[in-house]
């Protein structure tokens, strides 16, 4: 908690008391060069360049919820596209109706299709905000939650709590707790690897993956002990799934993804000065080390939070702040928030893959993110030879 | 300003890298810090600014225990610029520059005194034009100059400068540096700047710190009592020759001192 306190706090010495320059607007007068119209330019150049960032959030924001009411539609029951938007607002405005037939359409839409939809979108969300996040302190491009174990670390620790019902708290909550407990073994990990020496990013990324298997193995092991109902909600598990989402595996996962975004968000512009090195970060006031694993924490628990209830999907955390970064930039201000949208986006329509594609069979989301992520990671890999990322 | 360092060891594991350094710098101006290489000059500078603890010493700014600062007020009054490295992912040149306004920060958006300091250190660097560019599309020597941008943004008493000029080539190199020395004797800053250039630290400097093996200060003084031919020839184990260039010390290098003469000295 302290350290959280000494991310928060800017304790607030006057400048003449520690002999700083006063800081007014004659410094560097000299050196003004006039209010040009060059500066007009700049100036008027950065707020589209701004702009266009926003837009990108709200395109995607938008499109997420366009995508939702269209994947609600989606199904053996036949719905309208604009009813459902109704069917959802009556919901919340009046609670279920009593006419039989709406009644039903009420439940299709409210109990069986909604959950699934939101728990997509949480968990894109969050899965992203991880990704960037990890991107970002990490500097290493081919970090996320999948890639540096932290998601099998906590779907290992939920499985424990299922199969063995050892949990530290009741039911629901200890499987969160649990997880977050071994997620943070992983993580624990990146911050030893990340302080190392001569450490290259790939190779920070291969212990990971080494981690990954480990744990993997663990949970395989454990299906030993098994009874055969848990045995298949483990297979659903390890692939990473959305099948059978109840309204009951929302407000968890909603209030700790939502919770740590926004702590995520006060620290943006202090990851931003990561960029240039710890060192850099430090001379202008920023504790590197401590940032980063606040951080690491953080998107921990938001990893373990969502994969306590829909096991590991890989590569979303990867591949969105990719994708955004391209279109917005590496400002973390913007592109935590902007990989966040998409992501939602993205993880939505997997899901939605995964079930139009073979139906009726059903394909784990899991599947389908990992065929679009797999051949994004291989490139990364490929092409960090060429470029140098440290 | 006057940073004083007493009696300052620093290890790395057990590789002592400063036996003993004392320095007292009390006056603003351009100070160079010479030295060959791996004699400790940004290790030093890097304890004076408390980015590193030493092992053992004492450190203070104006008579306050450099470790008795919070990371914070230090950001507002000592600046640092370190030897570039091309970061991860780039943000745009105005951003990065803007970061270095993060100490003083009042609110979570810049304030329009932020824009004006912001916009007036990409002119003193000639770097207006690249303002909208991503740092990743910048040659090293724009590179170095954002970064140097961006430590004027942050308006410290003292600037902390390693190697400010090795990716630039002449002409913005004696721009750099002139534009230092400008700085430090109209805002009163205390500019100390880590140089491997002999002849520009001799030309613009108000005040030579000259290092040597095994991290020790061999002389610090105006570049006049620094640069003699007998001081460069026993640190740098180089022949020399030091001539007058309108009262300012000129090095000319004649030859490297065979092993057998450095094991002579």
């Amino acid at each position: 908690m302290s350290a959280m306190r000494g991310l928060f706090r800017s304790r607030a010495v006057p400048d003449e008391d520690i002999g700083a320059i006063a800081q007014d607007a004659s410094i560097y007068a000299r050196w003004d060069g006039g209010e040009t119209e060059q500066d007009a330019h700049i100036e008027q150049e950065y707020r589209g360049y701004i702009a266009r960032k926003i837009a990108f959030m709200i395109v995607f924001a938008v499109l997420s919820f366009i995508a939702g009411g269209l994947v609600i539609t989606y199904g053996d029951y036949p719905l309208d596209f604009f009813e459902v938007y109704g069917i959802i607002w009556d919901h919340i405005l009046h609670g279920p109706p009593e006419d039989p037939i709406e009644f039903l359409k009420d439940h299709v839409v409210w109990s069986l299709r909604l959950p699934r939809v939101l728990v997509a979108l949480i968990a894109g969300f969050g899965f992203a905000v991880a990704g960037a996040v990890m991107q970002s302190t990490l500097k290493n491009p081919m970090a996320d939650s999948y890639t540096t174990g932290v998601s099998s670390g906590a779907a290992f620790g939920a499985t424990v709590s299922i199969v063995a019902g050892f949990t530290l708290f009741g039911s629901g909550v200890g499987i969160l707790v649990n997880a977050f407990v071994f997620s943070l073994v992983p993580t624990f990990l990146i911050v030893v690897v990340s302080r190392m020496r001569n450490m290259s990013s790939t190779s920070m990324i291969l212990a990971g993956l080494a981690v990954m298997y480990i744990f993997n193995a663990l949970t395989s092991a454990l299906k030993l002990i098994a009874d055969p109902d848990a045995l298949a909600s483990l297979y659903r598990w390890q692939v990473g799934s959305l099948n059978n989402m109840l309204w009951a595996d929302v407000p968890v996962m909603l209030a700790v993804t939502a919770a740590g975004s926004i702590a995520i968000m006060f620290l943006s512009r202090r990851i931003n000065l990561l960029a240039s090195g710890d060192e850099s970060a430090k001379s202008l006031g920023v504790d590197a080390n401590r940032l980063r694993i606040v951080c690491l924490v953080t998107v921990s628990l938001i990893t373990a939070s969502i994969v306590s209830f829909t096991g590991t999907i890989g590569f979303v955390g990867l591949v969105s702040p990719h994708i955004a970064r391209i279109f917005i930039g590496s400002d973390n201000r913007y592109l935590i928030p902007a990989s966040a949208f998409f992501g939602a986006f993205l993880l939505l329509i997997s899901d939605f893959i995964g079930r139009a594609a073979f139906a009726p069979t059903v394909l784990e989301v899991g599947v389908v993110t990992a065929f679009i992520g797999g051949p994004l990671f291989l490139y990364l890999i490929i092409r960090q030879r060429k470029e140098v990322w440290t | 300003m006057r940073i004083e360092l007493e009696s300052v060891d620093f290890s790395f594991g057990s590789e002592k890298v400063l036996h003993g350094v004392d320095l007292v710098i009390d006056r603003p101006g351009l100070i160079c810090i010479v030295g060959p290489n791996g004699v400790g000059k940004s290790t030093l500078v890097k304890c004076m600014m408390g980015l590193l603890k030493p092992s053992s010493g004492r450190i203070t700014i104006d008579g306050r225990n450099v470790s008795d600062f919070t990371l914070n007020d230090m950001a507002r009054i000592v600046g640092y610029v370190p030897v570039t490295s091309g970061g991860a992912f780039a943000m745009n040149v105005l951003d990065t520059v803007m970061l270095g306004r993060y100490p003083h920060r009042k609110t979570s958006g810049a304030s329009s005194l932020d824009w004006t300091i912001t916009k007036r250190a990409m002119n003193m660097m000639g770097i207006k034009d690249l303002a909208m560019k991503n740092t990743n599309e910048l040659s090293a020597g724009q590179h170095q100059k954002v970064a140097i941008a961006k430590g004027l943004a942050q308006t410290p008493r003292v600037l902390v400068l390693d190697e400010p000029t090795a990716n630039l080539d002449a002409r913005h190199q004696l721009q750099v540096t002139e534009l230092l020395r400008d700085i430090a004797r109209e805002i009163g800053m205390t500019v100390i700047m880590v140089s491997h250039d002999l002849n520009a630290s001799a030309k613009y400097a108000d005040e030579v710190v000259m290092m040597a093996r095994p991290g020790v200060i061999h002389r610090s003084g105006t570049p006049e009592e620094v640069f003699t031919e007998e001081d460069i020839r026993s640190v740098y184990g180089v022949e020399c020759r030091v001539i007058d260039d309108r009262g300012r010390p000129h090095i000319i290098l004649e030859r490297a001192l065979t092993d057998e003469e450095m094991v002579e000295q």
